[in-house]
């Protein structure tokens, strides 16, 4: 079963199936060359959720807000960030 | 060792619940399914499923993964040799194809699903629409294809395609959508954007 899964980034759920997907280009590391600064380690949450919301809107054209909100609820599920204490922008709402 | 194998069997009992699942949501439908019936067709007991998904939009959602994951990596496969938009577009239906079932009732009961569900299926087609873009930019600077928006370019392509599906029972019944007439959509909609 494994074998036909695409692992996926643990702080975006981004589909990492080329070593260039991963952090570092490394196929062990759980987080995607997106989410991830030039050494490898994790961005902070507020940069993802931006990032995340941009791709949204650019993709497929959903507005700011909602884009915000779907970014929002989806890393909310995510093993990186599940546990994470309040920012501003979750204030903002 | 003992600790190790209960860990082991733990997996092996969610993997099982999420496959079975998927199954199920695939032939009856996924908000029409209560997990009663899960349980039996898994072969678990009822309070089994809650052990490993407290409520059951955690399990509609490990699900939805599940399907994200597989289809991401199929359309990944499919795209390995695919050559410019029609390429890439005939590789976004060989991997739907596989899952059509699925993905004809996510796409007519989304309205009625977890927002993390809704959320996790738009991140999916994010990363469809970013892929057809790159091939759709190599086409437009060549004077091939129009110069549509991004958005815009992978909406009109999903919106025709979901339109089939979510009505094949009117168009295609017990049939696929994308077997039947796939290969005319996508004939279709290059034509549309040809220049």
């Amino acid at each position: 079963m494994n074998k036909n899964r695409c692992k996926s980034c643990s702080s975006c759920g981004f589909p990492m199936e080329k070593p260039e997907d991963f952090a570092l280009s490394n196929v062990i590391s759980i987080y995607c060359r997106h989410c991830t600064n030039e050494k490898g380690e994790l961005l902070p949450y507020d940069t993802i959720l931006k990032a995340n919301a941009k791709y949204y809107i650019e993709s497929q054209g959903i507005s700011h807000d909602m884009a915000i909100k779907m970014a929002k609820d989806l890393l909310a599920t995510m093993p990186a960030w599940k546990n994470r204490t309040q920012t501003q922008l979750d204030k903002d709402d | 060792m003992k600790t190790l194998r209960r860990i082991e069997q733990k997996e092996k009992t969610r993997r099982n619940l999420i496959r079975t699942s998927l199954n199920v949501f695939s032939n009856k439908g996924i908000t029409s399914t209560n997990t009663a019936e899960l349980a039996k067709y898994a072969h678990v007991s009822h309070g089994t499923i809650f052990l490993h998904f407290p409520k059951r939009d955690d399990l509609i959602f490990a699900v939805m993964n599940e399907f994200g994951d597989q289809l991401a990596s199929k359309f990944e496969e499919s795209s390995k040799n695919s050559k410019g938009i029609a390429g890439i577009l005939k590789a976004h239906l060989q991997s739907l194809a596989e899952f059509e079932d699925f993905y004809t009732h996510l796409i007519k009961e989304i309205s009625y699903l977890p927002d993390k569900v809704k959320s996790r299926l738009f991140i999916l087609q994010s990363s469809i629409s970013h892929r057809i873009n790159i091939e759709a930019q190599k086409e437009i600077a060549a004077g091939k294809i129009k110069n549509i928006d991004r958005p815009m370019l992978f909406n009109t392509w999903v919106a025709l395609l979901h339109y089939y599906i979510a009505n094949k029972e009117v168009f295609f019944p017990k049939k696929s959508v994308i077997s039947s007439i796939g290969d005319d959509l996508l004939k279709h909609f290059l034509n549309l954007i040809k220049k």
